[in-house]
């Protein structure tokens, strides 16, 4: 399990985002990636042959980090984990687009 | 150091023109200015498209049957890339089931009509499809798609593996690779060809190929002879990975368009869109003006496409002849220079290569293979040579 750096940081306020049904605990201000990093999550993605895919280049390139994001609707969009700001209640589901 | 043949480009044409030397019992030495691969042979967008392209029956019949003559060569290509994996040990993501050019207009209609007539007299395999029948093939096929010709063995492979495979198998069966090895100088001296570097290093061989690709030109001046390639700037766009749901090469009959699902799910748009060509020796520039163009003529004929993410767009330069037609022989205002490249260099290349390593080792060029002389622009260099 990673640990984050508290002293000498000052992070936002505590958040919390649902991923595959999980709580995970974060703050204002982390990306997805971070977040779920720093729940011990490193794979949020299968590729085409059944693999789990996480963080890659960490820098909007290489889309290895896509995730689902599920909105009010229901409906669920794919957006980099890398990039992509964590917003409370944020639903967050296992991307599986290329394996089905 | 003294080589049977001297390449110059580290490109898929250089590179396997190296594999089957070796093969004929020769040694070269490929001196490649930058990294092999760099350039258009790793930056295009994969195609195996073997029909008549959009831009070789656009402008009429008469130019369509001169442009057949490129058929041998497609088929050769297409033997070689069916064994290519199994003969260079190594996956190249090659996939060859089937390409669709489709037709949206009557006009479309009528011309893959006539392409196909003159496949059929080269012995090239092509089907016309109907309507329903290209829907039960391409699901999501918009209703404005009238027909298509099909070719079975058309596909795609992947052209960041491809070169470097030929590399790592030419390379264990003797050839020499000097990456970032730019030549400066090409002279005969005493019957043999002398290469100078820019870090001055020396070169002999008996034999000198240029297949440097959009580059030839600036080559061929080191030897005072004119080549007529021109470079050009293409770009292509990639969308995020999804499901297996594009199991076909995608072209069209009346427009600049390819498109096809790569082995990692991402959807590749292309077909020969402009960028534009920046600085010597700098990449093209993307245009977007024609990132859209493309993206709305594929988007046309398959609608689905609107709805994914886009990734990102990249540029290649790419080296064109002037009469559209690839460039594989000796120049005859010069001592055992030979000549490969220009056109459909990664669909075709390993065809150009086994073409060109061919006549290198037996001296003599296929009778078909004529039509490919340089010395079809042999006016160019009266003035010319050494």
């Amino acid at each position: 399990m990673p640990t984050r750096i508290d002293r000498g940081v000052t992070r936002g306020p505590r958040i919390a985002l649902r991923f595959d049904g999980q709580t995970v605990a974060a703050h204002a201000g982390d990306s997805i990636a971070a977040a779920l990093i720093a729940a011990g999550i490193r794979a949020w993605r299968v590729d085409r042959h059944g693999r789990p895919r996480g963080l890659w280049c960490g820098m909007g390139v290489c889309y290895d980090c896509l995730v689902g994001v599920e909105a009010a609707d229901g409906t669920v969009r794919r957006v980099r984990a890398c990039t992509t700001p964590a917003e409370d209640g944020m639903t967050l589901h296992t991307d599986r687009e290329a394996s089905r | 150091m003294s080589y049977d043949v001297a390449i110059i480009g580290g490109g898929l044409a250089g590179t396997a023109a190296a594999y089957y030397l070796t093969g004929h019992g020769l040694t070269p030495a490929v001196l490649e200015a930058g990294e092999l691969n760099a350039e258009a042979s790793g930056a295009n967008a994969g195609s195996l498209h073997f029909q008549l392209e959009h831009r070789l029956i656009a402008h009429g019949d008469a130019l369509a049957q001169q442009v057949a003559a490129i058929i041998p060569l497609a088929k050769r290509a297409m033997a070689l890339w069916r064994g290519l994996e199994t003969e260079l040990r190594a996956p190249l993501d090659v996939v060859m089931d089937g390409g669709l050019m489709l037709a949206e207009t009557p006009e479309d209609m009528a011309r893959l009509e006539a392409k196909q007539a003159v496949e059929a007299r080269w012995g090239l395999d092509t089907q016309m499809l109907d309507q329903a029948q290209v829907r039960a093939r391409l699901p999501g096929v918009a209703d404005t798609v009238l027909g298509a010709a099909h070719c079975a063995d058309e596909g795609h492979a992947n052209p960041r593996l491809t070169t470097l495979a030929y590399a790592r198998r030419a390379a264990e069966r003797g050839a020499r690779f000097f990456p970032h090895a730019r030549v400066t100088a090409t002279e005969r001296r005493a019957g043999a060809w002398s290469l100078t570097l820019a870090d001055g290093r020396r070169i002999r061989a008996r034999v000198l190929v240029n297949a440097a690709g959009a580059w030839a030109r600036d080559v061929g001046q080191l030897a005072n002879v004119h080549i007529p390639i021109v470079p050009v700037a293409l770009q292509m766009t990639v969308t995020e990975p999804v499901a297996p749901r594009l199991g076909h090469l995608i072209q069209h009959a009346g427009k600049a368009l390819s498109m096809k699902q790569v082995e990692a799910g991402n959807i590749l748009v292309g077909g020969g869109w402009p960028a534009r060509l920046g600085d010597p020796g700098r990449r093209p520039r993307a245009f977007p003006r024609t990132i859209a163009r493309n993206l709305a003529t594929a988007c046309g004929v398959w609608p689905e496409l609107g709805r994914l993410a886009l990734l990102r767009t990249w540029t290649g330069t790419v080296g064109v002849s002037t009469d559209q037609l690839p460039l594989i022989g000796r120049l005859s205002a010069l001592p055992d220079y030979y000549v490969v490249g220009a056109g459909s260099g990664f669909t075709l290349g390993p065809a150009f290569a086994a073409t060109l390593a061919d006549q290198i080792a037996t001296g003599r060029s296929d009778p078909q293979a004529t039509v490919y002389s340089p010395d079809r622009f042999a006016h160019l260099n009266m003035f010319m040579g050494l």
